[in-house]
């Protein structure tokens, strides 16, 4: 057979093959650690009843709620909080989860509670005011 | 068989007719009986396309030749046979091919690894097998830009040829591809400038414009006026003879292939006995 007539043969059924071509444009992915021949990254052998044994172990524990509570407190109660927390290796969310639940529990100490939350709400409301009215006099000092 | 000799034809510049020079030459030759392989060496792929060839994804082209040994692509196996013309074939291109400026940048071997690959330089190889010797000449249409794919083009030239077109744009390319040839022609001494082809000459009435003839008449001074060619002209019926892959005799046009006769005359002594094929054919014409 002719150099020719091979070469139509091989048009018609390639014998050899090669990968597909990458465009130069397109840059290259980063470079792989593991084992360039397997093509993915290997896989650790794992017991099927292991992650449902955790999962149960993680249902019996609370559902912390996706939103957050944004809190802003006097300059140096959230100081103090702070170092409180750091101190004993909790954090704020965790102490006001305690402090609700254990004064839930107690009613005396929850109607003290209460009040004391009152009185600050209704500080924080005249500060509010407060704030509010001198603004406004600036403002209309500002405009005459 | 003696080995077929390359042809290539050389530009620094875009739209100096070197694809149009390129495929029709080739095919002027192939309507002699002498079998053509082309190669595409620019990325753009226009003379792959223009021949009608579709390169599949998962065959070699030449950015394999290039890149990869012959244990791992023989050469046979990137060449495609054109669709309905039994004397042309084609190592094709695609878009791909870009990458092969980076590899033969840090390969160093610019200059001769094409000609290495398609003479099967230190291959073991069959007489019979041996594809420049199954073939009457190889025309390789190099990119556009001085890159290293056109180093590798001008390497495995056994014949140049410099399209230009007859304006600033052309005189320029022609400075350039004239420089290059100056830079490398002592390490390829089996290469020689067969001649210039003015591209897109316009003439009104029986005269060239003022830019063309100035233009020709620049070339004359850079490449000395006994390398010249007659001009190809501008006009649609090479895009017309591209687009429906024949030549302009088949668009009634023969007078359009005179440059083109005129550049094969000059390759003529370089074809060997397969010169006396075209001789042949001429007299019959006559």
């Amino acid at each position: 057979m002719s150099l020719l007539s091979k070469i139509r043969e091989e048009a018609q059924s390639p014998t050899f093959k090669v990968e597909p071509r990458s465009d130069v444009l397109v840059s290259p992915p980063p470079p792989i650690s593991h084992s360039a021949t397997t093509g993915a990254p290997p896989q650790p052998e794992i017991a099927q009843g292991e992650i449902s044994g955790l999962q149960q172990r993680l249902d019996q524990f609370p559902t912390i709620s996706p939103k957050k509570v944004g809190l802003r407190m006097e300059e140096q109660i959230q100081k103090d909080l702070q170092a409180y927390c750091l101190q004993h290796g909790v954090t704020p969310e965790t102490l006001m989860e305690a402090y609700w639940t254990i004064v839930q529990s107690k009613d005396g100490l929850s109607r003290q509670v209460l009040r004391e939350a009152q009185a600050r709400a209704a500080r924080r409301t005249e500060a509010g005011n407060l704030r509010s009215s001198i603004t406004k006099l600036q403002n209309l000092k500002k405009s005459k | 068989m003696p080995d077929a000799p390359t042809f290539v034809p050389l530009g620094l510049a875009g739209g100096q007719g070197k694809t149009t020079v390129a495929l029709m030459l080739g095919r002027i030759l192939a309507t002699y009986g002498l079998n053509i392989l082309f190669v595409d060496a620019d990325p753009q792929a226009s003379l792959t396309a223009f021949l009608g060839v579709e390169p599949s994804p998962d065959r070699p082209t030449l950015l394999e030749l290039i890149s990869r040994p012959p244990s791992k692509i023989p050469l046979h196996t990137a060449i495609y046979p054109v669709p309905q013309n039994s004397n042309l074939f084609l190592i094709p291109a695609d878009d791909e091919l870009e990458a092969a400026n980076s590899y033969l940048a840090s390969s160093g071997t610019s200059l001769t690894v094409l000609r290495d690959r398609l003479y099967q330089a230190g291959e073991a190889v069959d007489p019979g097998d041996r594809v420049a010797s199954s073939f009457d000449l190889i025309i390789v249409d190099p990119p556009p830009e001085r890159s290293h794919l056109a180093l590798t083009s001008l390497g495995c030239g056994n014949l140049w040829a410099i399209p230009a077109e007859a304006n600033v744009k052309g005189v320029q390319s022609l400075l350039r591809t004239l420089e290059l040839i100056q830079s490398y022609q002592a390490k390829i001494p089996y290469g020689q400038l067969a001649g210039v082809i003015p591209f897109r000459a316009k003439w009104v009435g029986l005269s060239p414009t003022e830019t063309t003839r100035e233009s020709i008449k620049t070339m004359e001074q850079l490449a000395g006026i006994e390398r010249m060619l007659p001009h190809l002209l501008e006009s649609d019926v090479y895009k017309r003879a591209i687009n429906d892959q024949v030549l302009p005799r088949d668009l009634g046009k023969p007078d359009l292939e005179y440059p083109l006769l005129a550049l094969i005359d000059r390759l003529k002594p370089a074809l060997g006995e397969k010169a006396s094929l075209i001789e042949s054919r001429e007299v019959v014409a006559r």
